[in-house]
């Protein structure tokens, strides 16, 4: 299990460099715990390398965990049903997406 | 639905002209008598049934229009708007935008085109400051215009890999819809991931899957996905089929499939394109592809929709194909009919058992004809049906041109077969809109001439020896002789000098390119003349005339044959041949004078008769010892037939010639005889005006003869 902090954006404009930064440590480890307290800004490719993780966690038979999501991350997760952990959200208990367009 | 949508719609459209046709009655009457209740109270009747009965259809363009209008004619039957002739000048177009809808709905287009609702719009503009509250409610007309309730549509979303790297997110267009609606579900396929080392992070592997509810059409769904669609594929495909399919059951008529699922929304007209296309490329390949099928292929269309969409489009050909052939009888007129048909019967059984077989023959003839005539009579409408929607023409002309002209109707009573009637329409209202324009002067003219200033427009009909008369006479200036001659001689039509009947002058204005109006007003002189009339009328077997005398008023008078379909004749033979003259135009049979042989005119008690030997111009050979003469007439006009023999009155049903001898002008038509011989029908008037002409040519090289003799 390795520990990780992303910051900054998690954007198309970072997603080259933070994609080796998140999948690096898992080919090691397998499992890895990802803080998203740091993250100002999501948008697909950043969603899309969390999922990824996730992806190559479970098929190297690990985890992947994702915690203490900033509010632009929970807004970004928001819009496709998926809470700060990535889990779906089950229709009927809407999450804020009153945010910013 | 319960009932038949088709036939119920049919109903309703033919229901629809009539109560559009008596609004327009009572508006122009109205007119007349701003303060009739009865005529009040019967066009706000009017109204309120059409936009009841367009409502039942899911019209919402006419129950919003409709709506309006009726609100207004309300306020008029309860005195608190009074009837000017403002009121009436906004009510009548409101009329015409309906029918004009109405004949889209006939034609399958439900939904009013932009230029329409433009048109609405303005008219709805104009009514506004009649209304006694202010401006009309326009939230009546965007409630209904807009689409009922909310629809739960599926987006499924593959976005092409290049999207990210082209500034294209997906996330953001996700949540631009929640400005449509609801967004009840989202799910991420992220299937298509690579593992990590093969992972590019600009490149797009996710896809989407949403459900939508919202009212918004799906075209506008759609364009939220515009600057993807290129390397993505979209599909949004309604959720409920079951109530797509119950619109498009209840959609009007529709000849394309395409247009039908376009129509109910459950396509776009982007996807019909794109499936057009694909159809086009894979017809090269495999042959013909349905479109349907291409539909549900490429997911744009859920096949229950399409099925929906498909047995519409079967129901569809299969009512046009019935539509035209309804016609609306008087319930009298088929009771007799089908009484006839018994009496038939029981006479037909009759000749098996009795004795006196030719007095049961007799008796079957005499109902055949009855029958005959009978049926004939189911065809047969009053022509004051089409008179009267003249006072709209003639109103509105008047209007436009400055001028006051009181239209008479008289003989709306005669009846002539509904196909002529319809078809007959356009030619008369040719020649009232020139009455009014060229024959009537303007008031202040009129007044110079010691007339009221006031014109009167005549339309007249009367039966007429088997032929139904229609005549448009005015009280104007008349036709002007010597500026149609000096027309003529300038266009080449006739010699300079030649001396012609006023019959013949007034006969040259039907001339192709003739028209002597000196200024083109926006009504006639477009280049579609008299011309075009006459061929219309010729074309019915018809003919035309004109009576005119200088500054009193002129009369045009039509004369057509009361049906197309049967006439009776009057058979001739002529050398080994036979020949039908229209009975309608025979006036009598001579014997032929011994001692006329040689000339070319008769004395019939003191007249001079000009003949045609019928076999010498159709080259037969003749010369029975005793030769007859059938004396026919065509406009005042009478000559002589020569023929070999009289057979007597034949019942002739029309059959057309090839077009091998469409040219033949003297013959205009054939019938079988009972023996199987074909005989030819003569066509009385090119006959007589053909041989004249031919008359006319020899005589010329000799010296100019007068012989146009009456008239």
């Amino acid at each position: 299990m390795s520990d990780l902090d992303l910051d900054g954006e998690l954007t198309i404009y970072t997603a080259a460099e933070q994609a080796p930064r998140v999948l690096g440590p898992l080919e090691r480890t397998a499992s890895i715990r990802v803080g998203l307290a740091g993250v100002t800004e999501m948008d697909t490719a950043g969603l899309q390398i969390l999922l990824a993780a996730r992806r190559e966690a479970e098929r190297l038979g690990g985890t992947a965990e994702f915690r203490g999501a900033s509010e632009p991350v929970r807004e970004a997760l928001a819009i496709v049903h998926l809470d700060g952990a990535l889990r779906p959200v089950e229709h009927g208990e809407p999450r804020s997406t009153q945010g910013p367009a | 639905m319960s009932f038949d949508a088709d036939e119920a719609l049919d109903i309703f459209i033919t229901e629809a002209r009539e109560l559009l046709e008596s609004l327009e009655e009572g508006l122009l009457a109205l007119e007349g008598d701003p303060d009739d209740a009865e005529t009040i109270n019967g066009i706000f009747r009017s109204a309120h049934t059409l936009k009841g009965s367009s409502g039942l259809f899911g019209l919402h363009h006419l129950v919003g229009f409709a709506h309006v209008v009726e609100t207004l004619l309300g306020h008029v039957r309860e005195g608190e708007v009074r009837v000017t002739a403002e009121l009436i000048s906004v009510l009548l177009p409101c009329a015409d935008h309906i029918t004009r809808y109405v004949d889209a709905v006939a034609e399958g287009r439900i939904e009013p085109s932009p230029a329409e609702k433009a048109e609405a719009d303005a008219l709805l503009a104009r009514l506004a400051p009649f209304e006694p509250g202010g401006p009309a409610a326009p939230a009546e007309k965007a409630e209904a215009e807009t689409p009922p309730g909310p629809r739960d549509w599926l987006l499924q979303l593959r976005f092409g890999p290049d999207c990210l790297r082209n500034g294209m997110d997906p996330l953001s267009l996700l949540r631009h819809l929640t400005t449509l609606g609801e967004v009840t579900r989202v799910a991420v396929d992220d299937s298509a991931l690579p593992e990590a080392s093969e992972l590019d992070p600009e490149t797009n592997y996710l896809a989407f899957e949403a459900d939508l509810r919202t009212e918004a059409p799906k075209s506008e769904i759609e364009a939220v996905f515009d600057f993807v669609r290129d390397d993505s594929d979209i599909r949004i495909v309604p959720h409920d089929h079951q109530a797509f399919a119950a619109y498009i059951e209840q959609m009007p008529d529709r000849d394309r499939l395409g247009d039908v699922l376009q129509e109910s929304g459950a396509v776009t007209p982007g996807e019909i394109d794109e499936a057009l296309r694909i159809q086009r490329t894979r017809s090269r390949d495999e042959g013909p592809v349905p479109i349907g099928q291409v539909l549900v292929e490429r997911g744009m269309a859920p096949p229950a929709v399409v099925e929906a969409a498909l047995s519409k489009q079967r129901r569809t050909a299969d009512t046009r194909a019935s539509d035209t052939q309804t016609i609306r009888i008087d319930a009298g007129r088929l009771d007799r009919l089908i009484d006839l048909v018994g009496e038939l019967v029981i006479a037909q059984a009759g000749i098996s058992v009795t004795e006196q077989l030719s007095e049961a023959q007799g008796e079957v003839t005499r109902l055949i004809d009855e029958v005959r005539h009978s049926a004939l009579a189911l065809r047969m409408v009053p022509i004051g049906m089409t008179l009267r929607r003249f006072e709209r023409v003639v109103r509105d002309v008047c209007v436009d041109l400055g001028k006051e002209v009181r239209l008479t109707i008289t003989g709306g009573d005669a009846e002539m077969d509904k196909a002529l009637v319809e078809r007959i329409s356009d030619p008369l209202t040719h020649l009232v809109r020139n009455s009014l324009d060229h024959g009537i002067e303007s008031p202040g003219d009129r007044v110079a001439a010691g007339k009221p200033a006031q014109g009167e427009l005549r339309l007249n009909a009367y039966h007429d020896a088997g032929n139904i008369v229609i005549e448009v006479s005015d009280d104007g200036k008349g036709l002007d002789r010597d500026r149609i001659l000096a027309k003529a001689v300038d266009r080449g039509l006739v010699p300079a000098g030649a001396t012609l009947s006023d019959h013949e002058v007034y006969d040259l204005i039907f001339e192709p390119g003739f028209s002597t109006a000196e200024t083109v007003s926006n009504l006639s002189g477009r280049g579609v003349g008299m011309d075009v009339v006459r061929r219309n009328v010729a074309a019915l077997r018809g003919s035309i005339e004109v009576e005119s005398v200088r500054g009193q008023g002129a009369t045009i008078r039509i004369r057509l044959p009361l049906t197309l379909a049967i006439i009776d004749g009057f058979l001739v033979g002529v050398g080994g041949s036979s020949f039908i003259v229209p009975l309608d135009r025979v006036t009598e049979c001579v014997e032929f004078p011994a001692d006329d042989r040689e000339r070319d005119h008769m004395n019939l008690r003191g007249e001079v008769l000009p003949f045609i030997r019928l076999g010498q111009l159709f080259g037969l050979d003749g010369g029975a010892r005793r030769q007859s003469v059938v004396v026919v007439e065509q406009s005042g006009q009478r000559t002589g037939l020569v023929v070999d023999a009289l057979l007597g009155e034949f019942q002739t049903v029309i059959k057309p010639l090839g077009p091998l001898f469409s040219s033949l002008k003297c013959v205009s038509g054939s019938t079988i005889l009972g023996n199987g011989d074909v005989a030819l029908i003569l066509d009385v008037g090119p006959l007589v005006a053909e041989y004249s002409d031919l008359e006319k040519a020899r005589h010329s090289r000799h010296r100019a003869v007068p012989q146009r003799v009456g008239a």
